[in-house]
């Protein structure tokens, strides 16, 4: 994980990436107890070559620096790490308002309880309702900033319904 | 089958059998024991559990 999470920082320092924030199972450690995952989801904003988004050069770093594909994935060491575009909407807001934690002596950006809870709307599966129950019921969360958020990529409704259907 | 006071058996990967209120007793002193950890140490949790799970899967 400390290796993947290096290479991750290392990305955006020599400009591969214009920014990224952990998200999905990993992130959402941070504000709960620990649940398993084998993923580490990685959101970043790349660079806009004329409206495509590159992914071959995070690859090829990622690559020269012993990562390597098994099926589907691309491991480094034990880790399957996945690169997710954020370059527009609720990402691209997730991984800007990411707030930078420590792990092992680095700084790490993860994505907040709040747009986790918006991300996990966004996506609706049975498992995305399991951590906004998880995160709502561990961690204080700001639900101005979340209604917020909702209210911004039209998610407001799905909040609405989930809550009626929780109380 | 199910025990009068852990409840219901259910069957884990290795073919081994918990009892669903061990499950939830452990799931619960989890969340208790967690609650102070810093990221650092919580992924370290996660760590142990992803090796358990690839040990599983050697058997």
């Amino acid at each position: 994980m400390r290796k993947a999470l290096e290479i991750v920082n290392e990305l955006k320092e020599k400009g591969i990436i214009k920014d990224y924030a952990i998200g999905g199972g990993v992130a959402s450690i941070n504000y709960t107890e620990p649940v398993f995952t084998r993923d580490l989801d990685v959101f970043v904003i790349v660079k806009d070559t004329g409206g495509i988004l590159r992914f071959s050069e995070i690859y090829d770093y990622v690559k020269k620096r012993g990562g390597a594909w098994k099926g589907e994935h691309l491991f480094v060491s034990n880790t399957p790490v996945q690169f997710l575009p954020a370059n527009n909407g609720l990402y691209k807001d997730a991984v800007l308002n990411a707030k930078e934690i420590d792990y092992d002596e680095m700084k790490v950006r993860i994505i907040s309880a709040e747009h986790l809870i918006a991300m996990s709307f966004a996506v609706g599966r049975s498992k995305d309702y399991e951590r906004i129950d998880r995160i709502i019921d561990q961690y204080t969360v700001d639900f101005k900033v979340l209604k917020s958020i909702l209210k911004r990529h039209n998610l407001y409704d799905k909040y609405e319904s989930w809550k009626k259907n929780r109380n | 089958m199910t025990n009068m006071n852990r409840g219901r058996k259910i069957e884990i990967e290795n073919g081994k059998i918990i009892f669903e209120k061990d499950l939830y007793e452990s799931k619960k002193s989890l969340r208790k024991y967690s609650a102070n950890l810093s990221f650092e140490e919580k992924i370290n949790i996660l760590l142990k559990m992803q090796e358990a799970v690839r040990c599983l899967k050697k058997v």
